[in-house]
Formats: C-alpha cells, sequence, structure tokens
C-alpha cells in the first residue's frame, strides 16, 4: 500500500505536482529506498528515450504541397466528398439491405397487380379524382 | 495597423509575431499562413509521429491540420497559444485516424499487437534507428488515451496543465495516466535496452 503510495508521489514529483512536503517525504524514500532509487532512474531514463525519439519533420516539399492543396478549388470540396465516402463506407450495409427490401417490395406490388404501372409500383391503389372529390358520391355513399 | 496590411512577403512576415500572423491570414495573406507553418509544423509533425507512428497517413495528417486551420482561421480569437491550438487539432485528428486503423483493423481481421506480446526484436544491442523504432513501436502498444498524455508531456514538452487544456481533461486524470502510461512503457522496453 505505501509502495503504491510512494510510486504515485514519485511520478507526481516528476511532472513537478507533489507539494513541498510531498517531495520531502519522497526525498526521504528515496534515501532509504533502493528499488525506488532504481524505478527512478529507469523511469527518467525512459523519459529521455521518449523525448528523444521524437519525429520532427514531415515529407519534403511540406509547405509547397499543402499551398497547392489550399489554392485548388477542390480542398472545400474535398471535405465534402470525404464525409460522403465515410457516411458511403458506414452505411453501406444499411444501403445494401435497403436495396434488398425495396426490390422485394417493388416485386411484390408488380406482381400482386395486374398491369405494370407506376401505381402498381408503388403500391397506390387507383383512385379518380371524381370518386375522391364528388359531394354527390360521397353523400350516396354515406346514405349507403 | 498600417504594418499588417503592408507588410506581405515573407522576409517582413518572419519578424511579426503569431497573432500578427493570424490577423494577416484572416485577410488572406498566403505567405503569412506559410510562415505560421514554417514555425509550427515540427511540432505538429511530433505529435502526429507521437500518435499515429511513421506512416503514409501521418503526412496526409499534418496537411489536414493546416488546412482545418485555414478554413476555420476566423475561429481563432487568440486565446490560447497558436501551437497549443494547432497541437489540439492534430491530437483530434490523429485520435480519428487511430480510430479508423482500428475500424479498419477489425474487419480486416488483421493480426493486431497484443498487449503483452514482444515488439519484435530479438537483443539488447540496438543501433540509434532501431532504438528509435523499439520505442514507437511500443508508444504505438498503448492505448490512445495513454499515448495522448505521454507524447503531449514528454514528446511535445508541454506541462501537465497544458496537456490537460489540451485533452480537456482533469489534471488528475493526466497524472494517473502518464504514471500508467510510463510503468507499461518500462515493462515493454525493459527487454531491449540494458541501461534499464
Amino acid at each position: 500500500m505505501k509502495k503504491k503510495k510512494i510510486e504515485k508521489l514519485f511520478y507526481k514529483s516528476l511532472d513537478s505536482a507533489a507539494s513541498p512536503e510531498e517531495d520531502e517525504l519522497l526525498q526521504q524514500e528515496l534515501k532509504s529506498s533502493e528499488e525506488l532509487r532504481k524505478t527512478s532512474r529507469q523511469i527518467n531514463e525512459i523519459r529521455q528515450l521518449v523525448s528523444n525519439s521524437a519525429e520532427t519533420s514531415f515529407k519534403p516539399f511540406f509547405e509547397e504541397r499543402l499551398l497547392t492543396k489550399l489554392n485548388s478549388p477542390s480542398a472545400i470540396e474535398g471535405y465534402f466528398s470525404n464525409w460522403a465516402n465515410s457516411l458511403a463506407v458506414s452505411f453501406r450495409q444499411v444501403a445494401l439491405a435497403a436495396i434488398i427490401i425495396l426490390a422485394v417490395l417493388i416485386s411484390f406490388n408488380l406482381n400482386a397487380g395486374n398491369k405494370y404501372s407506376i401505381e402498381n409500383l408503388l403500391g397506390i391503389s387507383h383512385t379518380n379524382i371524381e370518386s375522391a372529390f364528388d359531394p354527390v358520391d360521397n353523400l350516396i355513399g354515406s346514405l349507403k | 495597423m498600417f504594418k499588417r496590411y503592408l507588410l506581405v512577403n515573407w522576409q517582413a512576415t518572419k519578424d511579426l509575431t503569431d497573432l500578427d500572423l493570424v490577423e494577416l491570414s484572416k485577410n488572406g495573406n498566403q505567405s503569412a499562413f506559410m510562415e505560421i507553418v514554417k514555425r509550427h509544423k515540427s511540432k505538429v509533425a511530433s505529435t502526429i509521429y507521437g500518435m499515429v507512428g511513421k506512416c503514409d497517413e501521418a503526412d496526409d495528417i499534418g496537411q489536414e491540420v493546416f488546412i482545418r486551420f485555414y478554413k476555420s482561421i476566423n475561429n481563432f480569437r487568440g486565446e490560447s497559444a497558436l501551437g497549443t491550438y494547432l497541437t489540439r487539432i492534430a491530437i483530434n485528428l490523429s485520435l480519428n485516424e487511430i480510430a479508423r486503423q482500428k475500424r479498419k483493423r477489425f474487419f480486416s481481421f488483421d493480426k493486431m499487437l497484443e498487449d503483452g506480446s514482444d515488439l519484435g526484436y530479438t537483443d539488447k544491442t540496438n543501433t540509434l534507428n532501431e532504438n528509435k523504432e523499439i520505442i514507437e513501436k511500443a508508444v504505438q502498444k498503448m492505448d490512445a488515451k495513454y499515448r495522448a498524455v505521454l507524447v503531449l508531456r514528454l514528446i511535445d514538452g508541454y506541462s501537465t496543465e497544458e496537456t490537460a487544456k489540451i485533452l480537456n481533461i482533469p489534471l488528475g486524470t493526466v497524472l494517473s495516466r502518464l504514471a500508467r502510461a510510463q510503468s507499461k512503457l518500462k515493462e515493454y522496453l525493459q527487454p531491449y535496452f540494458s541501461e534499464l
């Protein structure tokens, strides 16, 4: 338990986040614990290795390529096409399933009707404007 | 004010502050914008390479960082340092790329480096380049949230407070992630470095 606490304190002190009291406690622990001294040395070594491993340059002609992109009118369009592409990739399976369902519905509608028409294709029943809006027809219909 | 509109060539722009350059860029001065790129590309590169490793996508992300900044330059109010602002964009785009690669690997059933597996090197006598590669691989093995803290703190040299602000997480979380990342790194690197 104490070991964990000291280890936590040690990491805190590395990032200058320990209070003076905590620092003092850590110094005492460092004096007395060989293991902690070893860990301290290792972690500092790792920090050094990681800092030195930084790659700080892009491929050659970075600015030139950037300038070309900035000046090409497709730069803005590129955003939308990228967005559309990622959307297409994400929903490819959904779109495929929707197309299959649509094809099944269309073929069902076409088989159910007697003739090939847009109404049959969409499954709309045939209603003419007179029967829909003729008040006399409607009145007779309601009396029946 | 007059100097902002008058100084348009690179020789002049290189003496200006970041904020002056941003103001000039807002008015369409590309020389000023390219000076911003020159000043900050190294830091953006170290952030991206640290996050996604040395791959072809890293350069594209770098370009995207500056394109995004160029397009949204009017939103930059100078509340944070320009470098920090660009690093934030770089981190977000890198995290998107990491998520994309993860999805891609998942769907293509590629072999992923599993936690605890070795880094592919056999002994402790490595050249300088090999050392860099080993460290890069070890960093890449880490979960993105630990990697981001490690890159910002140890590679980019941001303070813990700045790291917390860039990642929009509490300071305590930065410290605990950093501690965890370093102890993981120690575990990964110990077999390859005699000094550890």
